[in-house]
């Protein structure tokens, strides 16, 4: 690197333009977008003015796709677990049979989520979709199009949303102690007794996480709801896009953005404080859950 | 009271436990001694329960136990890593048999107070979590939560193995008294020569999933039974047939058999026997280590043997320095090839 000394020192070229350009980064990526959603908000023709907030709050629209997306965040937080957690227990915990199958199911869809899965469910379960036409078949009197609105959307998003419970919750248990499990097996305990009272406490933390994750998942849906959320299912993000399209109503946008902005950050704020206060396991795990089952000898 | 009867373990094509048969007295230390992957843990282990075995019985004061449910069998286990459950206080990890078995409160709280008092835990520990514990502290409530639900078998897979040194030490005494205090059969397994020797009334020594010899351990150290056990237990030297070859302890060393002799058995000084053998060496290195030194000796022919001296204030031998070593024709512990005892 080239350096120049003066009075206050030497100057290193090579460093002041990767400062220079971070700062460019931080200022136009970072900085500005979002002081541009507090000046969309907050000023109309250069003045300070709440006529957004106002907006928002007489609009029917923005605020019934505000609830629906609350509605959705915390169904899912439900479902997911739900599924999640028992998908998880099955495949890692009582290692059921064809567990490799299930669990290579649920992992397609970390390759196709997002559009593709709400696609590909309305290609099946659609208007059109092949399941539809054959039950239609069977049942002349079935509304070929049941497969959409809250149900819809909640149904795709859990079985989209389980894979990082398979991802994480599943590494988690894998890690557990199974020598604990062990030693309350001896001393008597159940298995289910077991699940509760040594497993799951050991793996809340990243139960806590993947709850906070889905809620936020769901508050941010965009493809699910879009797809297959019809008229009667509207929710935030795709909200957003259609706001953001009108010149009349950015602001309404920008604010939508800005509501979704601070439940994220209250949210991390909470895992972070909760992250802090659980302990995870604080012993050493020479015998992890799965490397004890398969080996058995000293 | 344990009977191991004829016991076969398979792991898919691995044999890891090969006809085991063995008797356990009541009130006995018994420690299963032997190297990593030898089948200790595995025998261990179905006695536990955690186990089932290919074939064989186990048997506990005459009854068949072989298929029991491991709760039911009235063992204790201590873990390696004692295997405490981390997100519970001492009180719940102590408690935690006793409230699985539905026991009364009020008997709880006495048991748990009651076994935390004789295993010197403090009153004020029960309340915290066991990670703010030391590690002599986390196996005191490993102990006391296998003890509280009063077992008649007491079993510890390698308690000691993740600790230093000085506690280790400190902890072995801890454990013998208690165990001399609940008067409990006491079975404990360890890879570590000098816990078993100094814990055990009996020991059994594994190889390859095989028993190589049980007895006391004056009997393993002074009589191992086998080429195995006595190169696994302490310091020995393999005599080398070229140190032997002109000396009266040929004749001692019989054709085919691989001779040993214990490091404590070399002698650098004259024994008051009147069978001693006296050969020429040459100290290549010392060692010091306060209470002894451990001497390399040069033979003739240029094998080395080891030994060590007590230090009594004697300034020792320095490298380099020519000497006498003195040996005992008894001493020389003998084997055929195959690792059966003369």
């Amino acid at each position: 690197m080239q350096t120049f000394k003066n009075k206050w020192g030497s100057i290193n070229y090579g460093q002041t333009l990767i400062y220079v350009l971070l700062a460019w980064f931080i200022i136009a990526f970072l900085i500005f977008p979002n002081l541009n959603i507090y000046y969309e908000i907050f000023f109309k023709d250069g003045s300070f003015s709440l006529d957004a907030v106002h907006k928002l709050l007489s609009s029917k629209r923005a605020m019934t796709s505000l609830t629906n997306s609350f509605v959705l965040a915390v169904t899912l937080v439900i479902t997911v677990n739900l599924v999640g957690i028992t998908l998880v227990l099955l495949t890692e915990y009582f290692q059921i049979k064809g567990a490799k199958i299930l669990k290579l199911g649920f992992f397609t869809t970390l390759l196709y989520h997002g559009v593709v899965v709400a696609s590909s469910y309305k290609f099946a379960y659609g208007e059109n979709g092949l399941i539809t036409k054959v039950l239609s078949s069977i049942f002349p009197s079935l509304d070929t199009g049941w497969f959409h609105g809250y149900w819809a959307v909640v149904f795709v998003m859990t079985f989209a949303c389980t894979s990082n419970h398979i991802l994480f919750l599943g590494n988690a248990i894998r890690k557990v102690d199974f020598q604990t499990v062990e030693a309350a097996k001896s001393m008597g305990a159940s298995t289910f007794y077991i699940l509760r009272r040594v497993v799951l406490p050991v793996v809340k933390p990243t139960i806590f996480a993947l709850t906070i994750l889905t809620f936020l998942t769901g508050l941010g849906a965009m493809s699910a709801p879009l797809i297959l959320g019809g008229t009667n299912f509207q929710t935030i993000t795709p909200m957003i896009l259609t706001f953001s399209k009108s010149s009349t109503s950015k602001d309404l946008a920008a604010l939508l953005a800005l509501v979704l902005g601070l439940a994220t950050i209250i949210l991390l704020s909470i895992m972070i404080q909760f992250e802090k206060k659980e302990t995870t396991c604080p012993f050493p795990k020479s015998n992890p859950l799965w490397l004890s089952k398969r080996l058995n000898i000293s | 009271m344990i009977t191991f009867r004829d016991i076969q373990i398979h792991f898919g094509s691995f044999h890891a436990i090969k006809n085991f048969n063995l008797e356990i007295k009541e009130g006995e230390f018994f420690t299963f001694l032997g190297p990593s992957g030898c089948g200790k843990t595995t025998i261990l282990r179905s006695l536990a329960g955690f186990i089932s075995p290919s074939s064989g019985s186990v048997l506990l004061k005459g009854k068949d136990i072989t298929h029991t449910p491991i709760e039911k069998r009235g063992i204790g286990i201590v873990f390696q890593n004692y295997a405490l459950f981390p997100t519970m206080t001492v009180y719940e990890n102590i408690a935690f048999g006793k409230r699985v078995k539905k026991a009364p409160k009020a008997e709880i709280d006495q048991d748990v107070r009651d076994i935390a008092r004789k295993v010197d835990l403090k009153e004020e520990q029960l309340f915290k979590r066991v990670s703010d514990l030391s590690g002599g502290q986390q196996q005191r409530v490993a102990i006391a939560r296998a003890l509280v639900l009063k077992p008649s078998i007491l079993a510890l897979d390698e308690p000691l193995s993740n600790l230093d040194a000085k506690l280790r030490v400190q902890l072995r005494n801890e454990l013998k008294h208690l165990q001399k205090q609940f008067g409990i059969t006491t079975i404990y397994v360890t890879h570590d020569q000098e816990e078993a020797l100094t814990l055990s009334d009996r020991i059994a020594v594994f190889n390859h999933g095989n028993l190589e010899q049980v007895g006391t351990p004056h009997e393993i150290y002074n009589a191992s039974k086998t080429e195995f056990v006595c190169t696994f237990i302490g310091d020995i030297n393999r005599i080398n047939p070229r140190l032997i070859e002109n000396t009266p302890l040929k004749h001692v060393v019989g054709p085919n058999k691989v001779a040993y002799i214990r490091n404590e058995k070399v002698n650098l000084f004259p024994v008051t026997d009147s069978d001693v053998v006296r050969l020429k060496a040459r100290v290549v290195d010392r060692e010091f280590y306060g209470l002894y030194s451990k001497y390399v000796l040069e033979m003739a022919g240029g094998s080395l043997l080891k030994t060590i001296e007590k230090e009594n204030g004697y300034t020792g031998l320095e490298v380099v320095a020519e000497t006498e070593v003195y040996i005992r024709p008894k001493d020389i512990l003998q084997y055929d090839r195959t690792g059966e005892e003369n």
